[in-house]
């Protein structure tokens, strides 16, 4: 699983700033620039597979 | 909801809104028509059958480059698929008669300066091309 935190000013997607999001359901070009735009930060914890 | 205003269209780019940039919004949809008037027809007409299907989606739109909006989220989405989400009417609930619609547009020709003379705006007139099946959906959220 990976796990980005929610750092956009205001809601992303209805979570607060701050949030941690779990396998964002986007593809992977769209989750790179949501990620490029700053709007979610991969973060340093993540939990291996299954 | 039955007819409705036109002028709350909500239009999302890779889960950025941009709804407040957008002057125009056009879906697209076409199938190819493919013949198949046969010899020995009886029919007087030309006959045709569904083929491919192909998709378009026309917007206009104010520039800014503020963070995270229009055109730094188009910037960014320069030559790769992106997720779009839209709505019939933002802010009312999605439903069967006021769905939302999913899909894919391949970002591949900007105005990044903006068109327009001296006293204008700066605005964009884009045609994206849909990179995927579009999903019409009464219940995914915008």
């Amino acid at each position: 699983m990976a796990t980005y935190k929610v750092t956009s000013e205001g809601d992303w997607e209805g979570h607060s700033p701050g949030a941690i999001v779990t396998d964002p359901d986007l593809s992977e070009e769209t989750l790179a620039v949501v990620v490029k735009l700053g709007l979610l930060t991969p973060t340093d914890k993540k939990t291996e597979k299954e | 909801m039955s007819i409705y205003l036109n002028n709350n269209v909500g239009v999302k780019i890779a889960t950025v809104d941009i709804s407040s940039y957008i002057t125009g919004a056009v879906l697209t949809q076409t199938f190819d028509e493919l013949e198949i008037t046969a010899m020995g027809s009886t029919s007087t007409f030309h006959q045709f059958t569904k083929g491919l299907e192909s998709a378009t989606l026309q917007l206009d739109f104010l520039n800014d480059w503020a963070a995270s909006q229009v055109m730094a989220t188009l910037n960014t989405a320069y030559g790769t698929t992106v997720a779009v989400s839209m709505i019939t009417v933002k802010g009312t609930v999605v439903s069967a008669t006021n769905p939302s619609y999913q899909f894919n547009i391949l970002v591949n020709n900007l105005t990044p300066v903006g068109t327009g003379g001296v006293g204008d705006m700066a605005t964009s007139s884009i045609s994206f091309t849909v990179n995927s099946a579009v999903v019409v959906s009464p219940t995914v959220a915008f």
